[in-house]
């Protein structure tokens, strides 16, 4: 592999490292895995794609141009054509600030965890990537507010319940996993007023589990119940594993020395329904990513979505609408730091975290008390620390 | 009030009232059905009573005079006082109800078999059954004292906990006979309307008073919950334990669905009522408005129809009309304790004294001390069973009736007419409901309304099943037992009649004709083989 090839991976896969922990801000999160990992991914494609057909253009204008030193999250200006030749990997981790009224348990830095990405290309058009995230979260309103309270069998409530005091205190801290792979194909289409349009497909599988603080069997089962006072609650289901089908398609609409960006649209459908959830039609994403590089290794970039998020809690999926803002910035050869601010929130489904508790059976001892959930809804800043491999990273 | 003294109060009432029913005449059939919405075109009569299933409470458990039991081998050998009973010395209840007299009748079984494990389709409660029951007893072996409960027993004895708890579906620790059968009669005693949808497991575990509330709900209200769920909680499991275990959550309507019944009838919202009655109208949770009724009740038969069933629906009485409460007015005439429950009838049997002067105690003492007794226009207050035993037992101290005891003692006047509205809203739930689904109703209400008209149709077959005797809705009047809400064996029988005739009319189902009059002589057959022991004969 040639060194330019090698510093373009280097820095696709840095921006991959930085771009893909930032999971946790979002009201839940799998959206976000797809949209990163995809979408970073798909940058990096189009990035070298464009730069090669700008070379291109340069070399037949003049061959003494200078190829630019590339922002942390940015390939280098090199030789590379399309998407990263051979093995690439990476490995960070991660801390998360939680804002916003997230109860008696919030307010401090959770860990995130540690993060892992293996890809292989096999050609500059095709690359087959697997990765692997962790991540903590407090849903906003989980543990807060006053809720009603329903005693089984009871049509309306039977009094009210304060999500802060009651016992044991509900602790929704979940720490999330995925698992994603990838299967990227980069597309020219030919030139448009002398510019190369690239398109990245990609189709990609996705699998989440999690274990949330409360849950007595160490992972996320925990009782809930679709409609207070009008349905049995669940006590077998899974609160946060899924698995999804999706096909990405990627497209850039801005790109200049210091800006870049792209339009990310990718049908995704639950690999099979579980718990409360209803018909399983796709569900389209929608991912804009924008970024500006002032320096060579520092980025800034804005990432808003319109996401779809189901899981077995929800009967049909959440729309969320979120965004990531954040800041990158290289501190060494092999390190970086970065951080970011992310929010989202479903806008039609509500109100946000539990919204109702149903005691089961009196006495209403506390393992007789089972919430309804609402809609999921996340802010925070991240905090992210990368180390690249020395065998991949490289400038 | 303790259980004892309550009994004997009762008994010294029953006295004055069983002595008061005089019945009436005529001659008239109850088997007219009053015109109902059309129902579902039956598609095949004959195929329409192969799996009945009754979905329900109390009344279609065929609960009686504060208890329910199956079990025909319940002695009281060392008792003698209940030997007058007749042939069984505690008398089953459920062989009885009104849906084993139907099932037996469409199906072609027997009194007998329906009282036989393994072969029945009721949940057949073992000895001494679930409650306490209050039998008639012969008085000159009581003191005068016409009925009593079982000795030894209480609403919360070692019988009555073990209801709570799920049994394994075997014998062993059940209080069923059959525990393993599957059974078709799904009537849960105390299960309102919601609870039928909702309801999987006890809400209580217990019938002692052990709490363990949530912060932010005052114990009172905890308290009230624990009165208010354990009815339904003493009886889930004893009714529901072949379908619903507690970890798989089976409800009573998916309980009746998994039978794939091809007829389910449904009568359920009278605890909705009683609850709201007799918590003075605090209690939460209920189904009271005719969009929370009807909007439940079209989930239960949608559910029903979805799964292949026709559905048969019916209303409420009008509770006020049933003995378990007595009107704190003067009756137009002497003539109405004949067939309604009117207070200065039970003094005058009870005391013996002239009429005029129960008249003039009423409304000369009475009402004027306790002014939450008086009249509001039109609308009487009403005494119910608890507080006109507490009347009695002090000898008319109107002072033994206190203020705030509303729903527990008496009803006010305008409660008593915000009880008729919750009633009126309810029929007109279930009656909007059966219209919107096309399904048929049984008029109850109206049935109930003719008998206490003393009048009419349903009042002539009533009364003519032994003039003088049998059968009224006065008190002791013959067609409730000693709770005054709960039919007696004629009582069922005159219900099960006008399932029978709606089936009939609405499926075109050739069901044969049930006779309340054998219900109430003990005639064999589908009916028991003894005389209905709450009944004057």
């Amino acid at each position: 592999m040639s060194k330019p090839v090698l510093r373009a991976t280097a820095a696709a896969l840095l921006a991959a490292s930085f771009l893909m922990p930032s999971l946790p801000a979002m009201a839940d999160g799998t959206v976000d895995a797809i949209s990163q990992n995809v979408v970073t991914g798909a940058n990096t494609a189009i990035r070298n794609a464009m730069n090669a057909a700008a070379r291109r253009r340069a070399q037949r204008v003049s061959p003494a141009t200078v190829g630019q030193v590339p922002p942390v999250q940015q390939p280098a200006t090199s030789a590379q054509q399309g998407l990263p030749l051979g093995f690439t990997y990476t490995l960070d981790v991660s801390l998360a600030y939680p804002f916003g009224d997230i109860g008696t348990y919030g307010k401090r830095w959770l860990p995130g965890g540690m993060d892992g990405v293996l890809g292989y290309g096999f050609t500059p058009t095709s690359r087959l990537v697997a990765s692997y995230y962790e991540i903590q979260h407090w849903p906003v309103g989980f543990n807060s507010g006053t809720v009603p309270l329903y005693l089984q069998g009871f049509a309306t409530p039977i009094g009210s319940a304060n999500l802060g005091t009651t016992q044991p205190q509900l602790d929704p801290a979940t720490k999330d996993r995925f698992f994603l792979a990838n299967f990227e194909n980069l597309f020219v289409l030919g030139d448009i007023a002398g510019n190369a349009i690239p398109l990245v497909i990609t189709p990609s599988y996705v699998a989440r589990w999690s274990k949330i603080a409360q849950s007595p069997t160490n992972n996320d089962v925990l009782p809930f119940e679709p409609t207070p006072g009008t349905s049995v609650p669940y006590y077998g289901v899974h609160w946060r594993t899924a698995q999804y089908y999706s096909v990405a398609f990627t497209v850039p609409f801005l790109k200049t020395p210091k800006f870049f960006g792209t339009f990310t649209i990718a049908p995704t459908w639950l690999v099979h329904t579980a718990g409360i959830n209803g018909p399983n039609t796709a569900q389209l994403y929608q991912i804009l990513y924008l970024e500006y590089t002032p320096t060579p290794t520092t980025t800034i970039f804005i990432e808003p979505q319109s996401s779809r998020d189901y899981l077995p809690l929800d009967p049909y999926p959440q729309h969320i609408i979120d965004y990531f803002a954040g800041i990158s910035q290289r501190i060494s050869r092999y390190g970086f730091i970065q951080l970011v601010l992310n929010s989202g929130g479903p806008t039609n489904q509500g109100p946000y975290g539990i919204r109702a508790l149903t005691c089961q059976q009196l006495p209403c001892a506390p393992n007789q008390i089972v919430p309804t959930v609402g809609g999921l809804k996340a802010t925070q800043l991240q905090l992210q620390i990368g180390i690249g491999s020395p065998s991949v990273i490289q400038f | 009030m303790k259980l004892a003294d309550t009994i004997k109060s009762l008994a010294l009432v029953a006295v004055a009232a069983l002595a008061a029913c005089t019945g009436g005449g005529g001659n008239g059939s109850i088997g007219v059905m009053p015109s109902s919405p059309p129902g579902n075109p039956p598609s095949n009569p004959a195929q329409v009573t192969t799996t009945i299933v009754g979905l329900g409470d109390s009344l279609t458990a065929g609960y009686q005079s504060s208890g329910m039991l199956g079990a025909t081998t319940v002695s009281l050998a060392a008792y003698p006082q209940f030997t007058s009973i007749g042939l069984f010395a505690v008398p089953p209840t459920q062989e009885n109800g009104w849906f084993s007299l139907f099932y037996s009748d469409a199906k072609g079984m027997t009194w007998v078999q329906q009282a036989t494990p393994g072969v029945s389709v009721l949940p057949l409660i073992a000895g001494p059954g679930i409650g306490n029951q209050i039998l008639p007893a012969n008085p000159a072996d009581t003191g005068g004292i016409p009925f009593a409960t079982v000795p030894g027993r209480s609403s919360c004895d070692s019988f009555n906990q073990a209801a709570f708890t799920y049994a394994a579906n075997s014998t062993a620790g059940s209080v069923r006979m059959n525990p393993t059968s599957v059974t078709y009669d799904l009537g849960i005693p105390s299960l309102t309307l919601h609870e039928a949808i909702s309801m999987y497991q006890p809400t209580t575990t217990t019938c002692l008073e052990i709490y363990n509330p949530p912060t932010n709900v005052a114990q009172a209200e905890i308290d009230a919950l624990q009165a208010l769920v354990g009815g339904e909680s003493e009886n889930f499991y004893p009714v529901m334990e072949k379908y619903s275990t507690p970890s798989n959550h089976v409800t009573p309507l998916a309980a009746a669905v998994s039978l794939h019944p091809t007829l389910t009838t449904v009568w359920l919202g009278a605890n909705d009522l009683l609850k709201y009655t007799f918590s003075g109208g605090t209690a939460p949770g209920l189904d009271i408005t005719e969009s929370l009724v009807k909007s439940d009740m079209t989930q239960i038969i949608q559910a029903l129809k979805h799964a292949g069933s026709d559905v048969i629906v019916a209303t409420l009485p009008n509770v006020v009309e049933t003995p378990q409460f007595a009107i704190v007015g003067n009756p137009p005439s002497q003539a109405y304790c004949q067939f309604q429950t009117w207070l200065p009838c039970l003094i005058t049997e009870f005391t013996g004294l002239p009429f005029a002067n129960s008249e003039a105690y009423l409304t000369g003492i009475l009402i004027p001390t306790d002014s939450f007794l008086a009249p509001s226009g039109s609308q009487n207050a009403y005494l119910t069973e608890t507080g006109l035993i507490t009347l009695i037992a002090s000898g008319g101290n109107p002072a033994s009736l206190t203020a705030g005891e509303n729903g527990t003692d008496y009803l006010t006047a305008s409660f008593a007419t915000q009880v008729q509205s919750v009633n009126s809203a309810i029929n007109a739930g279930i009656v909007a409901a059966a219209n919107a689904n096309r399904v048929p109703y049984v008029p109850i209400d109206q049935i109930f309304d003719g008998i206490y008209s003393g009048s009419g149709a349903y009042f002539a077959a009533a009364a003519s099943v032994n003039p003088g005797k049998c059968c009224t809705l006065a008190f002791g009047g013959g067609l409730l037992t000693f709770d005054g809400l709960h039919p007696s064996d004629s009582g069922y029988g005159f219900i099960a009649q006008a399932f029978q005739q709606a089936a009939n009319s609405a499926f075109g189902t050739s069901i044969p004709a049930i006779n309340p009059a054998s219900a109430y002589s003990g005639a064999g057959g589908i009916y028991a083989s003894y005389p209905d022991p709450y009944a004057l004969h």
